[in-house]
């Protein structure tokens, strides 16, 4: 990482300066928080949810609540997406298909998450496929519309050179279909991980014996705010986890290709 | 290898009649082309815009189907009374006006992706890209991501993998044209060098009489759209020629005169002769 010279007075590399006004912006809602407790009957006040998380840390039962929660995302975003490719594959191959599942993409799109959640729970009941149909199919429409777009903007020029030098399906699909495609592969995924978390807890409030959106459901139950603002934060470490962790660095590494040019 | 034979006997390519016409299109794009091109021969052809010389190399590699018209090549008949016939189309290089690589891809991988598709044994890959890199100056840049080149150095890569799959022919549309006077005159002087190394049959299709009477063996002249070839020029200049040599000067001039006639500049009473040179 090269810092650029600025003229800000404050010589500060562009990522340290990012850094100190997350830290500023982190430490004013803290400040709020620690102050603004008082005036209310409910707001847990931060030294108890300190002491909260640290107990719920220490006990192995909270990270059997996150992994439930990681897996049932993980399966219902698998089967969203890959039912989105399929389908966005068929519209693509021909006019009919494309006709026959615009309404599917169309209802999907417009109908109430939380009518989805509440139907896919009374149809499948309470096991764990209700939770992952309602992420599925969420995400599915989403993902569609984007991988549509995608196939839009393919390149006929690289389908010319690849029929010129006699690249097979394969070739073609890994060289050039996968590699065009992958903005929109990488956005759609990202946007509906965001999406599929939402739907996730909500699901897990109504239909599950474990997860973080049941750990939602006992707090509230209990009415401990505390417990509740805690799962909170472990819900936001685990998307940003997952962020950071696992969609960053990827990224970064299919796009490698592109800041080519301004890393000369 | 590389061997003019002098347009005796069966040509490499022959092309009798060609007749084509784009999808749902009124007018033809080319009507009757006649064409011959012997095995190692650095064919051109040139035509104003429109006449439809891009359109004769994309049937040529097999990317359109003409509608009339007969091709041959190597032997083989390729297009018979404008139907594809059973015969295998012999593997052809095909370089676009841009480079057309893959950006996500390394230069290596450009090159590899073709040998693959080529079929070319694997155990060769290593050794042919390495020379064929090294023939075109690039070798440094094997592992660079396409986006870090230069355009001069992105169309080194793209004859490198025209020449990689061991063609039987290549076909080259305008390949310059999108470059700086400088750099296409460096890579027009490197395609000759490597084109007499390798003793490849070229067709080249180009607007510039320029270029074509520096480059060509032979120069096929063709109408305007839609288009078909009138006049037939070999230029016997021996090589290396320079580009500004006033020998390939006085051909430019004589081809010239044919082609404003051709081309019908002389119908217009503002064009002056010398503004229609490539």
């Amino acid at each position: 990482m090269t810092s650029i010279r600025t003229t800000s007075r404050l010589s500060l590399s562009p990522t340290t300066r990012q850094r100190v006004l997350l830290l500023v912006g982190l430490g004013i809602l803290f400040f709020a928080w620690s102050v603004g407790h008082r005036y209310s009957r409910y707001l847990p006040p931060p030294g108890m949810v300190l002491t909260d998380s640290v107990e719920l840390l220490a006990n192995s039962d909270t990270y059997g609540h996150i992994l439930d929660s990681l897996r049932r995302l993980l399966i219902g975003l698998a089967g969203g997406f890959l039912a989105a490719a399929a389908v966005a594959l068929m519209m693509r191959s021909n006019t009919w298909l494309r006709r026959f599942f615009s309404p599917y993409v169309f209802v999907t799109l417009t109908i109430p998450s939380l009518a989805v959640t509440l139907f896919s729970l009374m149809i499948f009941g309470l096991s764990e496929i209700g939770v992952y149909v309602s992420v599925g199919i969420i995400i599915f429409p989403f993902v569609v519309v984007s991988l549509n777009e995608g196939f839009a903007n393919l390149d006929a020029r690289l389908s010319d050179m690849a029929k010129v030098y006699r690249l097979g399906w394969w070739q073609r699909i890994r060289h050039i279909a996968l590699p065009e495609m992958s903005p929109y592969l990488f956005s759609s995924l990202r946007n509906s991980h965001a999406l599929a978390w939402k739907i996730l807890v909500l699901a897990e409030v109504f239909g599950q014996s474990t997860g973080i959106g049941f750990q939602y459901k006992r707090s509230y139950d209990y009415f401990q705010l505390s417990q509740l603002v805690v799962w909170v934060l472990f819900f936001l470490l685990v998307v940003y986890a997952v962020e950071f962790g696992v969609f960053r660095p990827w990224s970064k590494r299919v796009f490698r290709w592109r800041s080519a040019r301004e890393r000369g | 290898m590389n061997v003019a034979e002098g347009g005796v006997g069966p040509g490499f390519i022959e092309i009798a009649g060609l007749t084509f016409r784009y999808p749902g299109a009124d007018v033809l794009a080319i009507s009757g082309v006649d064409l011959m091109v012997q095995k190692g021969e650095f064919s051109c052809i040139v035509g104003p815009s429109g006449c439809g010389k891009s359109t004769l190399l994309t049937i040529l590699s097999g990317l359109a189907a003409p509608e009339a018209g007969t091709v041959t090549i190597e032997g083989h008949e390729i297009y018979k009374d404008g139907r594809r016939t059973a015969e295998e189309l012999p593997r052809c290089g095909y370089m676009f006006q841009d480079a057309r690589l893959l950006p996500w891809r390394t230069v290596r991988d450009n090159l590899t992706i073709a040998l693959k598709a080529a079929d070319v044994p694997e155990e060769r890959w290593d050794d042919t890209v390495a020379d064929l890199l090294r023939m075109l100056r690039i070798e440094a840049f094997a592992d660079s991501w396409p986006l870090n080149l230069s355009g001069g150095q992105r169309h080194r890569v793209a004859i490198a993998r025209a020449l990689a799959i061991e063609p039987a022919f290549i076909l080259m549309d305008e390949p310059f044209s999108t470059l700086d006077e400088v750099t296409a005159r460096f890579l027009r002087t490197e395609l000759l060098e490597v084109w007499q190394r390798t003793g490849t049959t070229i067709v080249f299709v180009t607007h510039s009489i320029r270029e074509a009477v520096f480059l060509g063996d032979t120069i096929n002249l063709m109408t305007k759209g839609p288009g078909m070839v009138f006049d037939v020029r070999r230029i016997d200049a021996d090589r290396p020629r320079a580009y500004e040599d006033p020998s390939l000067a006085e051909i430019e001039g004589s081809i010239v005169g044919t082609v404003l006639e051709a081309w019908g500049y002389y119908e217009q009473p503002t064009a002056r002769p010398g503004d229609s040179t490539g």
